[in-house]
C-alpha cells in the first residue's frame, strides 16, 4: 500500500518530542511539597501514636503497620524529591508536553486542539508562595486530563493564552 | 399537521406514566430497603408483636409512593419552544430544564420490561457535553413517543442545514426508499453467537446462585435438624466420586446454557440498518432496546472472536461513542454475530476508509509474565489455601496446579495477544486471552496520548503507553520505550497532519 512508503519517508521530518528541551517547574514548588510531606508525616505519626496508646494489639501488627507506613513514606519521598528534577513541561507550536514522576515516570502530550477548557488554579498553600496549578481538560473521561502545579503567574497566564488564542484559531 | 401543534403547547406523559413511575420507583425502593422487609421473617418479635404496625407503616409508605408517583406524573410536562425542548418536572422542588436542540445527540426509543407490560415506551435524549448528559421520558404512547422523536429530528435537521449541504452535497436523500439492512440476525445465527459466548460468566452466575441457596440451604437446615448440613454434605460428597463429576458436569451445562439463553434473549432479532448519520440498531426480547451509532460521535471500534466464532465466520463489535463520562462495557454498542464482510462495512462507513492495511507493530514484552505472575500466585493461594485447611491437601494440591497452570496459561495469552498497530490513519490495539480483540482508534481521534515507565522497567527500557479518547482510553503494558516514543511523535504528527474533527 501506498501510505507503507509514505510513513517512511515521513519519518525524518516528524518532529521528536524528545528532542526539545523542557522548562522545570518553579523550585519553590519543592518548599510546598516539603510542607505536604511533613503534615502527612506528623499526621500519620499522630495516628500511629494513638492508635497504640489506645487500642492493644499484638506487637508483631504494630510492627507490621509501622513498617508499612515507613515504607509508604520513603517511596512518597522518592516520588517527590528525587522526582522533582523530573517534573518539566515544553510547549510546541502545536502541543503541550509534560513529564512528572519517578518511581513511574509520565510522559503526556496533549495537542493544543483538543483540549477543551483550561484552568488556572491556585490553592491556599499555593498561594502563600504566589505559584499556580494549570489544568488541562480533554474530552472523554479524565484520565486524559493534564494537571500541572506550581507554575508562576507569568508562566501560568502565558500557557493559557497561548492555549486558548490556538483554540481559537480552530 | 394536528401533532405539530400537539408539542408546542405542554404534554403530559401516558396516564399509564403513573404505574410506570410507580412499579420503578416501588422496584428501587423494596432493592434498597430489601433488608428491613426481611425484617418480620427473621425476628420473631416484630413478626408476633407489631406485625400490623409494621404492615400500616408499609402501606402508608405505599400509599405515598403512589401520590409521589401521581403527582410527579402530573409535573411532568414536555414541550418544543422555538429552539429547545422544555421539559418541567419535580414534586417538591418544581424544575424547568431546557434542552437546546443543537445539543441534542441521539434520540432512541427504549422499553424495558415494566413499559412493555403496560404497553408504553420511554424516549430517551442524548445530549453532548454536559455531565447529566442523558434525559428520559419514561412513558409514552408508541404512536406519540414516534412523533415526538420525529418533530425532534425534523427540526434538528433544519437547524443541522448549513452542515449538512456542506458536506454531503453528493448523498441524495433516501428518505422515501426503505433503509438497507447491514445487519439481520436470524435465529440460526443467533444461535451461532449462543453457542460460541464465553460461557464462563454463566458458570459465575451458577457458582453464585449455588452458593447463596446452600447458604440459605444450610440455614433451614440447621433450623430444622440439629445436625449440621456441612458435616452431612462433606461426608458424603467424598464417598460418591461420581456425584462430584455429576456436579461438575452440571454446573458447565448450566452454565453454558445460562449464558447461552442470556446472550439469545438480549440480541434477539438484532438488526443494523444503515441511516444518513450511521446506523439504527435494534435487539432484545424482553427489554427492547433501540440506540444510534453516530457516525461523527464514533470514537472507537472494537471486534472481538474466538476460535469457535472464527469457525462460524462471526464476531462481536462493539462501537464506543464520545461520553462525558466513563466509557464501561455496558455503554459500548455491541453488535454480535458480524461476518467479515459486514464487519468492513460497518468499519466503512463510521471511519470512512477500509482497515486492510498494514500496520507498525510493537508487541509487548514477555517480561510482562513476570508483573501478572503474582497474581497468578495470588490466585493460586486464594484457591488453593482454603481447600488445603477446610478440605484435604490432596484436593488442594490438585486445585492448586489446576489454576496455577489455568491463570499461567491465561496470562501467556493475554502477553502473545497484546500489541499495538500504528499507521498514518489508524491506531490498532490488540488484547485479550482465550477470546481475541482487536480494537480501531482513528488518529485523528486521540486526545493526548502519554508513555508511562515506572522504576523496574526502566532498567530493560519497557514502557506503558496509554491512548485518551473521548470513549475512554487504550492501555498498552510493556511495549519497548523506543517504539513507545515512536508512536507518540507519529500518532502526534499525523493528528496535526488530517483537518478531521474529532467529533
Amino acid at each position: 500500500m501506498s501510505d507503507f512508503s509514505n510513513l517512511s519517508v515521513k519519518l525524518e521530518n516528524i518532529p521528536d518530542f524528545k528532542s526539545i528541551e523542557l522548562t522545570p517547574i518553579h523550585p519553590k514548588f519543592r518548599r510546598i511539597l516539603s510542607i505536604r510531606y511533613s503534615i502527612a508525616l506528623i499526621l500519620s505519626a499522630l495516628v500511629l501514636s494513638t492508635l497504640i496508646y489506645y487500642v492493644s494489639l499484638p506487637l508483631w501488627s504494630y510492627s507490621l503497620m509501622i513498617f508499612v507506613t515507613l515504607t509508604i513514606f520513603v517511596l512518597i519521598y522518592l516520588e517527590f524529591f528525587e522526582g522533582f528534577p523530573n517534573r518539566k513541561f515544553g510547549i510546541r507550536e502545536l502541543d503541550i508536553i509534560y513529564q512528572i514522576g519517578f518511581l513511574v515516570k509520565k510522559e503526556t502530550i496533549v495537542p493544543f486542539n483538543r483540549i477543551q477548557h483550561i484552568e488556572v488554579t491556585q490553592s491556599l498553600l499555593l498561594r502563600k508562595f504566589n505559584l499556580y496549578s494549570l489544568l488541562i481538560y480533554t474530552a472523554g473521561e479524565s484520565s486524559g486530563d493534564l494537571k500541572i502545579a506550581g507554575l508562576d503567574h507569568h508562566t501560568a497566564q502565558k500557557i493559557k493564552s497561548k492555549v486558548l488564542q490556538e483554540i481559537e484559531d480552530e | 399537521m394536528s401533532e405539530e401543534l400537539n408539542f408546542r403547547s405542554p404534554q403530559r406523559q401516558s396516564f399509564k406514566g403513573v404505574f410506570v413511575l410507580f412499579i420503578t420507583d416501588l422496584l428501587k425502593n423494596v432493592r434498597q430497603n430489601f433488608i428491613v422487609l426481611l425484617l418480620p421473617f427473621v425476628n420473631e418479635k416484630i413478626r408476633t408483636d407489631y406485625l400490623w404496625i409494621f404492615l400500616l407503616i408499609l402501606s402508608s409508605l405505599l400509599l405515598f409512593q403512589f401520590i409521589y408517583s401521581y403527582k410527579s406524573y402530573l409535573n411532568y410536562q414536555f414541550y418544543i419552544k422555538k429552539d429547545a425542548l422544555c421539559l418541567d418536572h419535580g414534586v417538591f422542588k418544581k424544575s424547568n430544564l431546557e434542552i437546546p436542540f443543537y445539543r441534542i445527540q441521539n434520540i432512541s426509543i427504549e422499553q424495558n420490561i415494566i413499559q412493555r407490560i403496560l404497553g408504553v415506551v420511554g424516549l430517551k435524549i442524548d445530549t453532548a457535553g454536559a455531565k447529566s448528559s442523558e434525559v428520559r421520558i419514561k412513558a409514552l404512547s408508541e404512536m406519540m413517543a414516534n412523533d415526538l422523536k420525529r418533530e425532534l429530528v425534523e427540526i434538528k435537521k433544519t437547524i443541522d442545514v448549513p452542515d449538512e449541504t456542506k458536506k454531503n452535497t453528493t448523498v441524495s436523500t433516501n428518505q422515501g426508499t426503505e433503509p438497507e439492512h447491514v445487519l439481520k440476525l436470524g435465529f440460526s445465527q443467533l444461535l451461532k453467537v449462543g453457542i460460541s459466548s464465553n460461557f464462563f460468566k454463566g458458570i459465575g452466575i451458577i457458582f453464585l446462585v449455588l452458593t447463596s441457596t446452600y447458604d440459605m440451604l444450610s440455614d433451614l437446615f440447621n433450623v430444622f435438624y440439629d445436625d449440621d448440613l456441612n458435616d452431612e454434605l462433606y461426608r458424603s460428597i467424598p464417598k460418591t466420586l461420581s456425584f462430584t463429576l455429576f456436579m461438575i458436569f452440571f454446573i458447565l451445562i448450566s452454565g453454558f446454557i445460562i449464558t447461552m439463553a442470556s446472550v439469545m434473549f438480549k440480541y434477539f432479532n438484532l438488526s443494523v440498518l444503515n441511516r444518513k448519520e450511521g446506523f439504527q440498531v435494534n435487539y432484545g426480547l424482553l427489554k427492547k432496546e433501540n440506540k444510534f451509532i453516530k457516525t461523527q460521535k464514533t470514537q472507537i471500534i472494537e471486534r472481538e472472536t474466538n476460535p469457535i466464532k472464527k469457525f462460524f465466520d462471526i464476531s462481536n463489535v462493539y462501537v464506543s461513542q464520545a461520553s462525558s463520562s466513563r466509557v464501561n462495557q455496558k455503554q459500548k454498542i455491541g453488535i454480535v454475530g458480524v461476518n467479515d464482510q459486514q464487519f468492513h462495512k460497518i468499519f466503512q462507513t463510521l471511519f470512512k476508509t477500509d482497515i486492510d492495511k498494514q500496520f507498525y507493530v510493537a508487541r509487548t514484552d514477555i517480561r510482562y509474565l513476570i508483573r501478572s505472575f503474582w497474581f497468578q500466585v495470588l490466585m493460586t493461594l486464594l484457591f488453593g489455601l482454603p481447600t488445603y485447611f477446610f478440605i484435604d491437601p490432596v484436593v488442594a494440591f490438585v486445585i492448586g496446579s489446576i489454576i496455577f497452570i489455568a491463570v499461567g496459561m491465561i496470562n501467556y495469552l493475554t502477553v502473545i495477544k497484546s500489541y499495538v498497530g500504528y499507521d498514518a490513519l489508524f491506531l490498532k490495539i490488540g488484547s485479550g486471552s482465550i477470546h481475541t480483540k482487536s480494537s480501531y482508534i482513528p488518529t485523528h481521534k486521540v486526545q493526548s496520548i502519554s508513555v508511562r515507565q515506572s522504576i523496574l522497567q526502566r532498567s530493560s527500557d519497557l514502557s506503558d503507553l496509554i491512548i485518551n479518547t473521548a470513549a475512554g482510553s487504550k492501555k498498552i503494558n510493556f511495549i519497548p520505550y523506543d517504539k513507545a516514543i515512536t508512536i507518540m511523535n507519529n500518532t502526534n504528527y499525523n493528528l496535526h497532519q488530517t483537518k478531521e474533527e474529532w467529533m
